[in-house]
């Protein structure tokens, strides 16, 4: 890097869509959360003020303020996803926005909407949407304030919600009705979330200031039971994530990959029809296993899984690679075609891959982790892929040039399931981003839609990274990786996909994100704008909306700011989706 | 309670260097962080060697055209008092003007209103037990006083304290502060040494 020439100086800005003014100004927001289904589409954000602020993603107005619980700040939220795909398909039009909401709605109607919120107070409250009062349209819908009490002074006048608050006494006329409880670390929350919608049991992690991380769950409706209680690391846990792994189709591995090779004039064919194929096929879910990571205070990264044979939770993996505290992390949940050669079939793809992490710290890094395989491990995915591979020969034979989906092994045998893992595993550093940042990076988030990182701090600056094919002078050395970094090349055989190098650069990037503010967190969300809305600013082509994520910011001035990319970069990722 | 040093050395506070007539400090809340943002003029391009003399108060735009210095950081700290001793932090040199620095926060940014303030805090005895509460407490005035572009690191002065490098994260990690301020006993601590603050 030149010495006095900003990095960032040629890195295009973020496009600010809204701004959603904390009722309580100045006062610190911590965290903010988009909830996952369009049924529900709802942005909650956690603050300082003792309150959760939950804002319609439809047109932004502040829908309500829960308060009176948490008798301290409340530093995290988090959503129960139940993992419904709405269907849309990629021509859709303003009646295809309605049909997916309908949709979701029809599918959803069932579950109910839970927030989980975490506290200083070291509670966990977890609340569920009164639809009977909410589910009007927005433009009737009265903003209704649950008014608390934010006098410290006067306990008297707070609810103390493990008294006065039970689930039978909820209140028809209440847009949030406190459903339940869960007690038991000593200090400060500081993160949780629930577990991925595939896993088999419906599991909430909190991590706490007591170097704790308990993992919870769902035994019977709105009834939590601790299944586990982590006390491996040696100070503060800051970040959870869970391994939810990449959801895709085949259809929709196979139309990235043909477009990733240039086979562009393929593309009308293949996306007039492959809508209706990843409509009708069944979805995947890829490398998504009951894995737990968190980061700490104490500089390292843990993993943590339930053992069959230990019959507990037990921790598998240690990263010590930083040298700070590690503020958050993420498990990687987009299947990224930019390290496989050309040829690479759908069947490979799936044989091959496997989520990495990726987690930022008080070094001011921001470094990405990957599995390393064992010997026998490596063997497994090679006889995979090699199958994988003879699979797709067969079937080139008999059917020309469609590849099949059901030869082979790969329909039956392949990880669309959680395999258990082995009970240690090694992870080594794969990558380390670029160095923007100035200040500590307080939170990232990785894209499962689109696979870039955006990464925030202190310095105010908000950065968006994404992975690419290296520049064609560093990728003349290409690497035989296929899971391990001492990879002999005379191992190689017929199971071995050649990955191509990759390397992350910065796309885009904000500074002065909040003004002078300091920001807390920054996480991907998805459009949920009523049309008119969004084009009363300005034209928005359809497909440009559909595959578009919102960048949604927290800021120590209180204050939630949602933001678009770039047009430059909507045009580069839209090849990836 | 066991006082951690009993015999604090103590400075003739007549010694100590001052410019108190006109702090900035907003009161105690700290709500008017705006009045200071983008647009204030920062007269000073290099706030290493300012004299004191140079900056003569006019009480009347007291708010607006003037820089902060070091001089200005430390009165703010140093008429803090410590937990254990009704003796101002200036007056035990725990911290001293000297030790306070000021720099932009973004380097390669010189335009950017952001800066860092530093200042390094020499605990009365090496392994003074209560050298988290003293920073903290200097951490939680300068947050208050200055405006929001500041950004504030509080460190122990190298080789002054046995577990220096622990009580810097500490001090470092803005989560732990935001949750000590919400603990009665610390607050009552940081309440007593900001009561010799004016």
């Amino acid at each position: 890097m030149a010495s006095n020439s900003n990095p960032l100086d040629n890195t295009p800005s973020l496009r600010p869509h809204t701004t959603l003014h904390s009722p309580t100004p100045n006062t610190r927001a911590w965290s903010s959360r988009a909830h996952p289904s369009s049924a529900a589409p709802l942005l909650a954000t956690a603050a300082s003020d003792k309150s959760v602020h939950v804002w319609d993603m439809r047109d932004w107005r502040l829908l309500s303020t829960i308060s009176g619980g948490h008798k301290r700040s409340v530093r995290c939220v988090g959503w129960k996803d139940y993992g419904r795909r709405t269907k849309r398909t990629r021509t859709d039009t303003d009646a295809g926005t309605v049909g997916a909401q309908e949709e979701g709605q029809r599918e959803g109607q069932q579950d109910p909407v839970i927030l989980a919120t975490g506290s200083f107070d070291a509670n966990c409250g977890l609340w569920v949407w009164n639809t009977n009062n909410s589910a009007s349209e927005p433009s009737q819908q009265q903003v209704q304030t649950v008014p608390g009490s934010f006098d410290e002074d006067t306990d008297t006048a707070e609810q103390d919600f493990t008294h006065t608050h039970t689930p039978n006494e909820a209140d028809e006329n209440e847009e949030w009705h406190f459903s339940t409880l869960l007690t038991g670390p000593d200090s400060e929350i500081k993160d949780l979330q629930f577990s991925p919608p595939h896993y088999g049991a419906n599991l909430l992690a909190t991590c706490s200031r007591d170097k704790s991380v308990w993992v919870w769950e769902e035994v019977e409706a709105e009834e939590w039971e601790t299944v586990a209680v982590l006390g491996e690391h040696t100070g503060d846990v800051k970040c959870l994530g869970w391994c939810g792994g990449a959801r895709t189709t085949r259809a929709g591995l196979r139309r990235r990959l043909r477009r990733r090779w240039g086979e562009g004039d393929a593309d009308a064919d293949v996306d007039a029809g492959g809508g209706d194929e990843e409509e009708k096929e069944e979805e995947i879910v890829l490398g998504g296993r009951e894995l737990l990571a968190s980061g700490s205070y104490d500089d390292t990264i843990r993993l943590h899984h339930d053992d069959e044979a230990e019959g507990d939770w037990i921790t598998i993996a240690v990263m010590t690679g930083h040298e700070g505290t590690v503020w958050d992390l993420r498990f990687e949940g987009h299947v990224n075609l930019a390290s496989y050669p050309d040829g690479t079939s759908e069947e490979e793809v799936i044989a091959d891959w496997e989520p990495r992490l990726v987690s930022c710290s008080d070094d001011l890094t921001v470094r990405v982790w990957r599995k390393e395989l064992s010997e026998k491990e490596r063997g497994e995915k090679r006889m995979r892929i090699a199958e994988a591979k003879r699979g797709q020969e067969r079937a080139g034979a008999a059917n020309g040039e469609a590849a099949p989906l059901q030869t082979g092994f790969a329909s039956s045998r392949l990880p669309s399931v959680i395999r258990p893992p082995t009970s240690t595993e090694k992870w080594v550093e794969e990558a380390s981003l670029p160095g923007v940042h100035v200040r500590t990076i307080y939170a990232l988030d990785w894209s499962a839609k689109t696979g870039l990182i955006v990464t925030c701090g202190g310095d105010g600056l908000i950065a968006v990274y994404r992975e690419s094919a290296a520049s064609a002078s560093s990728a003349a050395e290409d690497v035989v990786m296929n899971g391990t970094a001492e990879h002999n090349e005379q191992d190689q055989d017929a199971g071995d996909i050649k990955k191509l190098k990759t390397e992350w650069r910065v796309v885009a990037a904000m500074e002065a994100a909040h003004d002078e503010y300091e920001i807390n967190h920054v996480c991907w969300a998805p459009v949920r704008d009523q049309r008119r809305q969004l084009d009363a600013g300005e034209v928005v082509d359809s497909s440009d909306r559909d595959d578009e994520e919102y960048i949604v910011s927290t800021g120590d001035e209180g204050d939630v700011k949602v933001w678009r990319l770039p047009r430059e970069v909507l045009g580069q990722i839209r090849q990836d989706l | 309670m066991e006082l951690a040093n009993a015999n604090p050395v103590v400075l003739n506070p007549s010694d100590l260097p001052t410019r108190k007539q006109h702090t900035i400090s907003q009161g105690a809340d700290g709500k008017n962080a705006s009045i200071f943002t983008y647009s204030v003029p920062v007269n000073s391009t290099d706030p290493f060697f300012q004299s004191a003399s140079s900056e003569a108060s006019d009480s009347d735009d007291e708010y607006e055209a003037e820089a902060i210095d070091e001089q200005e950081i430390y009165d703010l700290v140093a008429t803090m008092s410590d937990p254990e001793h009704p003796i101002t932090l200036g007056a035990l040199a725990v911290v001293s003007l000297p030790d306070i620095s000021i720099r932009p926060t973004i380097p390669n940014r010189p335009e950017s209103p952001l800066k860092t303030v530093t200042v390094l805090v020499t605990p009365t005895i090496q392994h003074c037990s209560l050298a988290t509460v003293i920073g903290l407490g200097v951490r939680v005035r300068l947050e208050e006083s200055l405006p929001a572009r500041f950004r504030v690191d509080v460190k122990i002065k190298e080789g002054t304290h046995t577990t220096a490098d622990e009580v810097n994260k500490q001090l470092a990690d803005k989560e732990r502060v935001a949750a000590a301020l919400w603990n009665p006993t610390l607050q009552s601590f940081i309440k007593k040494m900001l009561e010799t603050c004016e």
